[in-house]
């Protein structure tokens, strides 16, 4: 590979196509944890929830011989997931990062333990067939852009619809109000006599099936094995992801297919045998996601109420009663934990 | 009266009850994932301990599996202390371990008595180094130090398998080339792993706890931990501490990868850490943040890992078993509330 062919379409076009491929899990992953973030919920778990993912889709897809099973058995699997961790969080009050690295052990170790004791017998790596490329008629034949975003596995076109609905329901839908709302102040939610917790256990629930689905397309629908490791960051990278994007649907998937461009890019250099030392071609994701994090985005643009959780003496009916909105900005709720 | 003196024995062995109890609920708890592949988890709880206390030499490899790990619970304890998270303690210990192996080859020729003082050293450097970038990132630009540490740990491994398989290559196995002998630590028992990095371990952990409850700068540590607002209305030195603390989190854990170099394996392997640092993390949530507590709580999960080895030798069960167990334990603590760390 010559630099000159840095300036050609022959170059940029596969590389687009493998962005848009690597980026697709990101995007399941990011979306979902935008909405969970929204409502104040941080899921640093979100690692351990692909990995779930990952291993419950596949061994769905491996036993049925369906993918599609497995992609629904793996959405299920990570909102299993996020009830657990919400029940913490939200109900019992628990941090949300301590939590969130915790689920990490579990769900890791649960899924190379799964693995492990299946297919500890077998001494060949257990492997699903591909899911065929769909070309979409007509719009597949664009020039430039008809090959990187139309050729692909049925699931990218799932993302196309994924983005505008999150866009509605987070932005436009009066669930996505409250869900905002929640995180940013949710004394205001409980005082329009909405039960906020159960709001906030369904952005995490929506948040651990992405993330759940996201692990799976990875297993099932990309790789077509499951490896111990092989999430290999994508989790944290996603968080970044939806800090880079502002918390915003359309921007996080824009910030995933730019995370999903460079990670392309960087494999096809590893393959083409540029004379670069190979961490820092491995090591390209990373290095984005800390330039992210520390020079895009700070720490100001988080919901106000992350990682608060909302006390729960409130929980109970006879004080189902709305706090008149004047009394409540008067003597704010005080927070059991700073 | 007697029944002051009642309850206050009760108050005092009341966390230990409790304790146990969370720990036999986790037990059964993890053991339902045996059932599903017809395995008795009483059996393989017995085989756990028989693996982790059956024999002396048993006994000895608990305690070279509690080097590091009390190492790195140190680590995310003082960062911890100080209101920071420190996930990035894997990476830090491959730092250190880095550095070690360079120091190790000897190529500058060091005498001897100077070499080992220096590789410990500079382990420590290495790792605080790795450290301070976070540190960096997060005080200065507000950069969220739990995603940073952890894609400092991917990079860390990334270089380390690099070195390992190009410039450090020893050509036979997935190592690096051995270091030189002058560079080995003394083994405390003979004809076992145990070596002088446990000294260091418990040390490193007296002293910590020196620190933090008898010096000045431990008590605007905690200060800062507890209430950063009243640290700086205070007018402590807010972020200078928070970053000496952190980097000497990534100090702590290069140590422990100074150990695992110069203590046991005398080289380089791919691999080195399978996750001593995550496994801090547990350690220090368990021992509520305290280092004399950690000490205990690295001893007990390390016998566990050791323990689980012998498990899948004898039952091929997948040692990631404990990690199931361990989150769990933390996970019923959380939700139960109970052994909570009172500020």
């Amino acid at each position: 590979m010559t630099w000159a062919s840095l300036l050609e379409l022959t170059f940029w076009i596969p590389l687009l196509a493998a962005g848009v491929r690597v980026a697709t899990p990101l995007v399941f992953a990011s979306l979902g944890e935008a909405v969970s973030e929204r409502a104040g919920v941080l899921n640093v778990g979100l690692e351990g929830m692909m990995a779930l993912g990952a291993i419950v889709g596949f061994l769905v897809a491996y036993w049925t011989g369906h993918s599609w099973a497995g992609l629904l058995a793996a959405a299920m699997a990570g909102l299993a997931a996020s009830l657990v961790f919400g029940f913490l969080t939200i109900f019992r009050g628990a941090d949300q990062i301590v939590t969130g690295i915790v689920m990490n052990i579990l769900l890791l170790g649960l899924a190379s333990f799964l693995y492990a004791s299946i297919f500890a017998s077998a001494h060949v790596v257990a492997q699903l067939a591909a899911i065929p490329v769909f070309r979409v008629p007509w719009l597949s034949d664009l020039p430039v852009i008809g090959r990187p975003f139309f050729a692909q596995s049925p699931i990218v076109y799932a993302v196309y619809l994924l983005i505008p609905l999150f866009w509605f329901l987070l932005e436009r839908s009066p669930w996505g109000l409250s869900v905002r709302a929640a995180g940013e102040n949710p004394e205001a939610v409980d005082s329009a006599g909405i039960n906020i917790w159960f709001l906030r256990l369904q952005a995490a629930a929506i948040g651990g099936a992405m993330a759940g689905l996201a692990g799976a397309i990875l297993a099932v629908v990309q790789i077509g094995a499951y490896v111990d490791g092989m999430i290999a960051g994508r989790g944290f990278i996603a968080l970044a992801i939806v800090v880079f994007g502002g918390w915003r649907p359309w921007r996080v998937a824009v910030a995933a297919l730019l995370f999903g461009v460079v990670d392309a890019f960087q494999l096809r250099l590893q393959v083409s045998g540029a004379a670069i030392p190979s961490p820092f071609l491995i090591g390209l994701p990373y290095i984005l996601t800390i330039i992210v994090v520390a020079f895009v985005a700070g720490r100001a643009g988080y919901p106000a109420a992350i990682n608060k959780p909302y006390p729960l003496r409130h929980f109970s009916r006879r004080q189902r009663k709305p706090i008149p909105a004047d009394r409540a900005a008067i003597h704010p709720v005080p927070q059991e934990h700073s | 009266m007697s029944v002051h003196v009642d309850s206050a024995v009760t108050e005092r062995w009341r966390p230990f009850a409790q304790g146990t109890g969370l720990v036999l609920a986790s037990m059964a708890l993890t053991g339902l994932v045996l059932l599903p592949i017809g395995i008795n988890p009483i059996g393989a709880y017995a085989q756990i301990l028989k693996g982790a206390f059956g024999s002396v030499n048993a006994l000895t490899e608990d305690l070279v599996y509690a080097t590091p790990i009390i190492l790195t619970s140190l680590s995310v304890i003082i960062a911890f202390r100080c209101g920071l998270w420190n996930l990035g303690s894997d990476g830090q210990l491959y730092l250190g371990a880095i550095a070690t192996v360079g120091l190790g080859f000897n190529r500058f020729g060091m005498l001897p008595p100077v070499l080992l003082p220096v590789m410990a050293v500079a382990a420590f450097a290495a790792g605080a180094a790795w450290a301070a970038v976070p540190a960096v990132l997060r005080l200065r630009f507000g950069a969220s130090e739990v995603i940073v540490t952890i894609m400092m740990n991917f990079l860390a491994v990334t270089i380390a398998t690099y070195l390992v398989g190009g410039p450090w290559a020893s050509g036979i196995t997935p190592a690096t080339a051995p270091i030189v002998s002058a560079g080995f630590l003394p083994i405390l028992v003979p004809g076992t792993r145990l070596n002088a990095n446990f000294l260091v371990a418990i040390a490193a952990a007296a002293l910590l706890s020196f620190v933090l409850r008898r010096t000045v700068f431990g008590y605007q540590l905690r200060t800062i931990g507890q209430n950063i607002d009243a640290a700086r209305y205070a007018g402590m030195p807010v972020n200078k501490i928070r970053f000496v603390s952190f980097s000497c989190a990534g100090g702590l854990a290069g140590l422990a990868g100074f150990g695992e170099v110069a203590g046991i394996y005398h080289n380089l392997p791919n691999g080195l850490s399978p996750g001593f640092g995550y496994t801090g993390i547990v350690v220090a949530l368990l021992a509520r943040l305290n280092p004399l507590w950690a000490v205990i709580v690295a001893f007990a999960l390390a016998a566990l890992s050791v323990g689980s080895g012998g498990m899948q030798r004898a039952m091929g069960i997948p040692v990631s078993l404990v990690s199931i167990l361990e989150a769990v334990l933390i996970l019923l603590v959380l939700a139960t509330r109970l052994l909570e760390r009172r500020a």
